[in-house]
């Protein structure tokens, strides 16, 4: 009887896709594509590359092919005997392997944690993005009505919003972008970001280091410098107890002088005060370090701007563009952006997915170990407070686990200017792939050495079929 | 207890070659702390020397020697041309004499470019940009003057532990006691250039008194005499030196017997003893630098070219004693050869000197299981490509005959286990890199370029099996497949520079690798030519 030439293309094909031949470039194609990948990365980033390369439909649409010339390469030796042993477990191992993998990028949890020391944290930091619209009404209240999954690095934003009279569009996307603070005179603006704003220069022969500081109507800016504080503030302001302390602060009707008092923990209080003009330097007190007003407006608008980079450095981050009735603002990755209308507010942010842990986690005490006479660190752990659990250690190499959630030292921050830490990031971790991951990667590894070392036995013993 | 055992076998060796034939041998074994952590005062001016003046020796005296003198008397030094510098483009910048490939100290802080050169380069390094050659060549200079002075001024020699804290004290944090007793070592310092034997005696006085007074400030940190003997003897013995060597001979002599028409067994007998002495030569410098720095030697490019080579050895040996088909141990020979000159003769890319770890490597067991089963796959690939050159050899001059085609399938199984070793290895890196961060895989370049290479001799397994490729092809595709390797073994770190896998980096040679991956191209591009025009 003869066969149908449907029936014979689909025999064709059936033998295609269990081929040699097709594994040969499969194989080939994955390596080719990997190749790019790095040279991507070494380009731009790891982010860049994976977007772009490792997570793309060549390389899925690749894997597919893979899977299927596994699968019906399996079949193609129907009926298995003693001697395929090997070879099926080789085989069927990596279509495991690429299951575990599977279920890892489609129900795992990759995401960080950043925890401050002495405070707490329950926002786990995801690696995928959302862009959000709120507004903010007189009574600050805030409503949200855009919340969106966005991933401009793979689909160019298009995000068009029209709100009564006010139109909110996402008109430009950055990958590499290196943010400038600019810092403006507003005279004659009324806009309730407009406030007074400073520069400041703090320096001795070992630190040195520049500063805008602006105040809100409510609070006064402060900036942690260590052992002690650098404050601005607008107008009156209640020194903290038992605290190292610089206070500047504006004088009204005064455009150019500032009032400044500096406070000692040591000597229990106020040790200097005077007035201040820009240009003018003055002796803090501690450790011989200096004070300089580099330069004071009294009424400023400080607005960041985002400079396109052809390539990233550890620097740069990626911004948006948002045009607001026609005016240009730029948002960066994990900024919010104000944008005023008459009595209401939107808050627009652009930032990583927040995943809620369901309990709060405080890092109650954070340890860096140093090589001896070096500021190389050898080790560091983080001593938390997990809500449920108690206190726990997480140290390099040593994890904590918890509710599926498992919690890795990842690494920490410092503060540039003592070199002593100021946070710990946890990695935080859920894989239900990853059983699946490492039975595959066993499978293979046995097969491989039954198909290698064992096969002539096999062979024999499986009453000398043909190969 | 072992290592206690280890430590009573070495130090037999060790006291022994440190005859009194130099009396200013006592001198290198003080102690300084420096880089995160204890060394003798030899390895520290080996060291700075080597990174000054591009040796370990200058002017036929010894690196200790030398460095001293930079303390004794800076203003000899300040004028004189030792400070290497080689690269044109920079010293072009510094519009610096192009013939030299030296300068002196004082011609390099005085030239009127110098502060916009390092200004920029801290202006890229505050950018926290990726440095490029001619940058990393500023940043080199800019290390070599900042330990030149820092020697001269004395900060950076470290000699005397603190009472409390763990940043040893340096010349010019000596109390009047300390001073003193520095004073006479430099004294007895000076005795010995004047008049070498009979200085000899106060010489070892004056360092027994200042070791004693190191020691005196706080014993608890102060290290054992034996820990820095034996550092300063694996120093003096150089013993992959001394490996390489025997390779050689070895090679030669299996060469000998493969071509010789008689006495072929008696040079085959001594071509496994040349073999097994350059092994025992590498495995106690290997088990020295265990001890040292009481880790597994695996966590630089330097540390990893001398291990690889040692695997490759090793598996060489077994495929010879399996199989006996001569070449196996030829090849590996060559591969010992190649890999220990590389490490003895690149001591500015390879950095030879014994480092503390990064932190994440510090949980050894899953490093060494890691590192150690990649590692040895790629000795087993070395060893195939070097099977590979000589297999073609073989069908370049006899065509397809039985020997080539055996030599060919023992490549194969050599293969088998490089790619098992390299899958076990990957997924293995992959649990460890799960359990320290919870990631099993994350595409880094340098796991990518792994799976790459895997994948590569995958193709050839596969192509193989289907008979795409016969067993001339399969060697061919042997030897390029190779440059995977290199790939991921040499061109991630010091190509693409960048990942995770950071902590192993560092810059040049890249000139040489090319060389080496191209003349071998260009070997089977003649190989397939010739072989093609034959089988006509």
């Amino acid at each position: 009887m003869k066969k149908s030439p449907f029936k014979i293309f689909l025999r064709k094909v059936y033998i295609f896709l269990g081929s040699l031949k097709l594994a040969v470039v499969v194989i080939l194609s994955v390596a080719v594509i990997a190749a790019v990948g790095t040279i991507y990365e070494a380009q731009y980033n790891a982010e860049t590359a994976q977007k772009l390369v490792y997570h793309s439909w060549w390389m899925k649409g690749t894997l597919i092919f893979m899977a299927l010339n596994l699968i019906v390469s399996v079949l193609h030796r129907y009926p298995w005997k003693k001697k395929h042993i090997g070879f099926m477990t080789v085989h069927a191992g990596i279509l495991v392997l690429m299951f575990g993998s599977i279920l890892t990028s489609r129900y795992g949890v990759d995401g960080s944690l950043y925890l401050e020391i002495n405070s707490s944290n329950r926002w786990v930091s995801m690696s995928d993005y959302e862009f959000s619209i709120w507004l903010a009404d007189a009574n600050s209240r805030a409503t949200p009505f855009l919340v969106q999954p966005v991933d401009f690095l793979v689909e160019p934003p298009n995000i068009d919003v029209k709100v009564g009279e006010d139109r909110i569009q996402v008109t430009d996307f950055v990958p590499y972008a290196y943010a400038r603070t600019q810092v403006e005179p507003a005279e004659g603006k009324e806009d309730p970001s407009v406030m007074p704003a400073v520069r400041v220069q703090l320096f001795n022969d070992r630190i040195n280091m520049t500063e805008w500081m602006q105040p809100t109507k409510t609070r006064p800016d402060i900036k942690a410098l260590g052992p002690a504080n650098m404050v601005f503030a607008n107008g009156a302001y209640e020194p903290t107890k038992n605290a190292n302390e610089l206070v500047l602060k504006t004088l009204n009707n005064n455009k150019e002088t500032l009032s400044y008092e500096v406070y000692s923990k040591s000597k229990n209080g106020l040790i200097k005060k005077g007035k201040i003009k820009a240009g003018e330097t003055i002796e803090t007190g501690w450790m011989n370090i200096q004070l300089r007003l580099l330069s004071y407006y009294p009424k400023a608008k400080i607005e960041q701007t985002f400079e396109a980079l052809k390539h990233p450095t550890p620097l740069t981050t990626s911004a948006v563009a948002i045009d607001y009735n026609g005016e240009k603002h730029w948002l960066g990755l994990n900024g919010v952006l104000k944008l005023f209308k008459e009595n209401a507010v939107y808050f627009i942010t652009y930032a990583n997915r927040r995943l809620d842990l369901g309990f709060n986690i405080d890092l109650d005490h954070f340890e860096v170990g140093r090589y001896q006479g070096t500021v190389r660190a050898a080790s560091y752990k983080s001593l938390v407070n997990v809500e449920g659990l108690g206190q726990r250690e997480i140290s390099m190499n040593e994890p904590l686990k918890y509710k599926g959630y498992t919690f890795y030292q990842a690494s920490f921050q410092e503060d540039p200017n003592t070199g002593q830490p100021t946070a710990s990031i946890l990695s935080v971790n859920k894989d239900p792939g990853r059983w699946w991951k490492y039975l595959g990667a066993l499978m293979i590894v046995i097969g491989a050495m039954l198909m290698f070392y064992l096969g002539d036995y096999l062979k024999k013993s499986s009453g000398g079929a043909k190969s | 207890m072992r290592w206690k055992f280890l430590a009573i076998v070495l130090s037999i060796f060790t006291f022994y070659p440190s005859a009194q034939a130099n009396p200013m041998e006592p001198i290198k074994f003080l102690v300084v702390q420096d880089a995160g952590r204890l060394k003798p005062y030899d390895t520290f001016a080996r060291e700075s020397l080597q990174l000054i003046y591009g040796r370990a020796k200058m002017e036929g005296k010894e690196a200790s020697e030398i460095i001293f003198t930079w303390i004794l008397a800076p203003e000899l030094w300040e004028e004189k041309d030792f400070v290497q510098l080689k690269r044109k483009d920079l010293k072009e910048a510094l519009k610096l004499d192009l013939k030299k490939d030296r300068f002196s100290p004082k011609e390099l802080i005085e030239n009127d470019r110098i502060n916009l050169v390092m200004q920029d380069l801290r202006n890229k390094v505050d950018a926290k940009e990726k440095l490029d050659p001619y940058f990393q060549a500023v940043q080199r200079l800019d290390h070599q003057l900042g330990l030149f002075r820092g020697i001269v001024a004395g900060h950076l020699l470290r000699l005397v532990p603190p009472q409390e804290g763990s940043s040893w004290k340096s010349l010019n944090e000596l109390d009047a006691e300390g001073l003193e007793k520095f004073s006479r070592l430099s004294r007895a310092f000076m005795g010995v250039v004047a008049d070498g034997g009979k200085g000899a005696g106060e010489m070892s006085e004056a360092v027994k008194d200042f070791k004693s007074y190191a020691q005196s400030q706080n014993a608890e940190l102060y290290p054992a005499d034996q820990l820095m003997a034996i550092e300063v003897h694996y120093n003096e013995l150089d013993p992959f030196f001394w490996a390489w060597v025997s390779y050689l001979l070895a090679a030669i002599v299996m060469g000998a017997s493969m071509i010789a028409t008689a006495g072929q067994k008696r040079w085959y007998a001594l071509a496994w003893i040349f073999t097994l002495l350059g092994v025992a030569f590498h495995s106690y410098g290997f088990g020295l630098r265990i001890y040292l720095t009481g880790r597994p030697p695996v966590s630089n490019m330097y540390e990893s070219v001398v291990w690889v080579s040692w695997g490759t050895l090793l598996f060489g040996m077994i495929f010879e004693w399996i199989y006996r088909r001569k070449y196996l141990l030829l090849s590996a020979n060559i591969v010992g050869v190649i890999c220990l000159i590389v490490a003895s003769l690149a001591p500015t890319i390879l950095d030879p000197s014994l480092q503390p770890l990064e932190p994440v490597l510090r949980s050894n067991m899953w490093l060494t299981i890691h590192v150690l089963t990649i590692t040895l796959s790629y000795s087993t690939f070395f060893l195939a490509l070097l099977l590979g050159d000589v297999g073609l050899l073989y069908f370049l001059k006899d065509g397809a005959d039985k020997k080539a085609n055996d030599l060919a399938q023992a490549t194969y199984r050599v293969i088998q286990v490089g790619v098992v070793l390299l899958f076990a290895g990957t997924v293995l890196g992959g649990i460890w890199a799960d359990y320290s961060w919870g990631r099993f895989w994350g595409w880094d370049p340098k796991e990518t370029w792994a799976f790459i290479a895997f994948m590569g001799y995958m193709a050839i397994l596969h192509a193989k099996k289907a008979g795409y490729i016969r067993n001339f092809g399969f060697l061919v595709s042997v030897v390029v497949a190779f440059s995977l390797v290199v790939m991921a073994w040499y061109g991630v770190n010091y190509v693409l520079g960048v990942g995770l896998h950071s902590y192993g980096f560092g810059g040049g040679g890249i000139p040489f690798v090319a060389a080496f991956i191209a003349i071998h191209l260009i070997y089977i591009i003649f190989a397939a030519t010739v072989y093609r025009s034959k089988k006509k």
